[in-house]
């Protein structure tokens, strides 16, 4: 909608105050013999003006006597309700846009009636049963104060209002990633720092011992700086792999999450001693299949890696709750203590020592991040056999308008 | 009449190499002090409860299941440890971490870099500190 639409109620508000302000001194005067022809003329004038301005306007326009029955409506309204102007006339408001909806705007109309200027906005309008539209009743008074009928107006801001969500997505991200970015700082002096001072300190070792303080530790050593280094290229690789989670989704298509999770197993290559197996048939239907297998394998290499032996089992399922699909990843490994319900989904939190057992921290981070990237939820429960821990998280059976957006904003990024 | 051989140093440190690098530079400094290491906040809790009085504790802030900053607050809350002197000795030099620490009254606060990389100048801090500084008789 441009900015000129935007104005013109105004300008036709105005216009009516400066109608009944003619009225008025149309009445003033009406003793007055000698002006009275050309007040009658003034008053056609000012007529045809208001007409005019009534039809000129995208906006529905409405006169409702006392009893809320069409005393004008202009053609806009007309058309969209698809009543012709002389059989709306005189005919109740409810008649027009059905009980159920006069029953929702029946407070305001009784507002209005009783004097106040009442606006509020609500889906739905004469002819737009989805359109997003701005209502506005302003009580007309007569000489007396009675009101004498209510002024109706709605204006359609659907357009503004797809702005407005879309800025507020925009805004939700920004904050996101604004508090994301705070946290990077954060981990970047920590846990990046920490592989790298290991580095630092391995190589004075091995340089001393190569200096004849300590010749047999240089091998030891040797072994650790490139554990370490190893570590420090995963800390990286899996920062990238967060930063990315829910920007770039992929192609989106008909998948089949039952051959996806056959993959993702297939290239874990679990170790003999852990069966990985799915519960039932799990569904195919059209998604963003990249995110999901990386929700997916990060989970179950989870279950696999943090498995204290020597037999273990995952089991893989999938639940259809309303517009979302429930998956769930079930092991029978150690469980995880409750308290840790929020910290296990924060970057680079691990629950045991990186010495004990290798890892970044960051897979359940990713999870959670491209989860809520499609305003799902990941969360854990303990297995229902009382030995292990149950992952489970929403996937929407259709992305929400906030992840398109971002999506669209991501490829139109792409150089 | 104090000697610092009986104070235990209690190192709360999750990363191998710097429990090696501070071991090393307890041995250059010729500190015999017994040390005691734990792996996170958690350990170090359970493990508090058998440690020999008196103790110095040294604690990383960032640690998994239970971090220095949460370790310092359940120190600080017991009735019966909230006397211990510790020192943070960590990467982090993040001001809220250092803020935190502080409120929760560290006896330092030290980061691993400025203490180069052998943590000499670290221990020899505490050495010092230990053999300077008076404390009330229970806690000596």
């Amino acid at each position: 909608m441009t900015d000129t639409n935007r104005t013109r109620p105004e300008t036709l508000e105005a216009a009516l105050l400066a109608l009944e302000e003619a009225e008025a001194k149309l009445r003033a005067r009406a003793g007055d013999d000698t002006g009275i022809t050309r007040l009658a003329e003034s008053f056609k004038r000012s007529e045809e003006r208001f007409r005019m301005l009534a039809e000129g306007v995208p906006n529905h326009l409405l006169f409702l006597d006392p009893e809320l029955r069409i005393e004008f409506a202009n053609d806009v309204f007309l058309q969209a309700a698809g009543w012709s102007a002389d059989k709306a006339f005189g005919v109740h408001i409810s008649e027009i846009v059905g009980v159920e909806r006069f029953m929702e705007r029946q407070q305001h109309y009784e507002r209005a009636l009783a004097g106040e200027t009442v606006a509020y906005d609500s889906t739905g309008a004469a002819g737009s049963e989805h359109g997003y539209f701005h209502f506005s009743y302003r009580p007309s008074f007569d000489e007396s104060g009675r009101v004498r009928g209510i002024f109706s107006m709605a204006t359609d801001i659907s357009e503004r209002r797809k702005i407005q969500l879309e800025l507020e997505a925009k805004q939700a991200e920004l904050l996101r990633s604004n508090k994301d970015l705070e946290q990077f700082a954060y981990v970047a002096s920590h846990d990046l720092k920490a592989p790298l001072r290991a580095i630092e300190l391995l190589v004075q070792w091995i340089t001393e011992g190569l200096a004849g303080y300590d010749v047999n530790k240089v091998q030891e050593n040797l072994g650790l700086l490139g554990k370490r280094t190893q570590r420090l290229n995963r800390l990286l690789d899996d920062l990238l792999a967060y930063s990315r989670a829910g920007r770039k989704v992929g192609a989106h298509r008909m998948t089949d999450t039952h051959a996806l999770v056959l993959d993702v197993v297939q290239l874990l290559n679990p170790p003999p001693t852990i069966t990985i197996s799915i519960e039932g048939q799990l569904p195919r239907f059209p998604t963003h299949p990249a995110p999901l297998e990386q929700v997916l394998r990060n989970l179950i290499s989870n279950a696999v890696k943090h498995h204290p032996g020597p037999q273990g089992r995952v089991v893989v399922s999938c639940q259809e709750q309303g517009d979302q699909y429930v998956f769930a990843v079930a092991d029978d490994g150690e469980g995880i203590p409750p308290q840790y319900a929020e910290r296990v989904f924060e970057m680079f939190q691990t629950l045991k020592s990186r010495d004990q057992v290798e890892g970044s921290g960051m897979g359940l981070a990713i999870v959670n991040r491209i989860v809520q990237w499609q305003r799902g939820r990941v969360w854990f429960e303990p297995a229902p056999g009382g030995r292990g821990t149950v992952f489970k998280f929403h996937w929407k059976k259709h992305q929400p308008l906030a992840a398109s957006v971002e999506t669209k904003a991501c490829v139109a990024a792409k150089p | 009449m104090r000697s610092s051989k009986t104070v235990t140093i209690f190192l709360v440190e999750d990363d191998e190499i710097d429990v090696k690098a501070l071991q090393w530079a307890f041995d250059k400094l010729k500190v015999a002090n017994p040390l005691v290491v734990a792996r996170d906040g958690v350990e170090a809790w359970e493990m508090l409860q058998t440690l020999p009085r008196p103790y110095l504790i040294i604690t990383d802030i960032n640690m998994p299941r239970m971090n220095g900053i949460e370790l310092l607050r359940k120190i600080r809350e017991s009735e019966e440890y909230r006397d211990s002197i510790v020192f943070a000795l960590t990467t982090s030099n993040d001001e809220q971490d250092k803020i935190a620490a502080y409120n929760l009254n560290v006896a330092g606060y030290m980061l691993k870099t400025d203490m180069g990389t052998s943590f000499q100048r670290a221990i020899a801090l505490i050495d010092n500190y230990w053999k300077v500084v008076e404390f009330p008789e229970g806690l000596s």
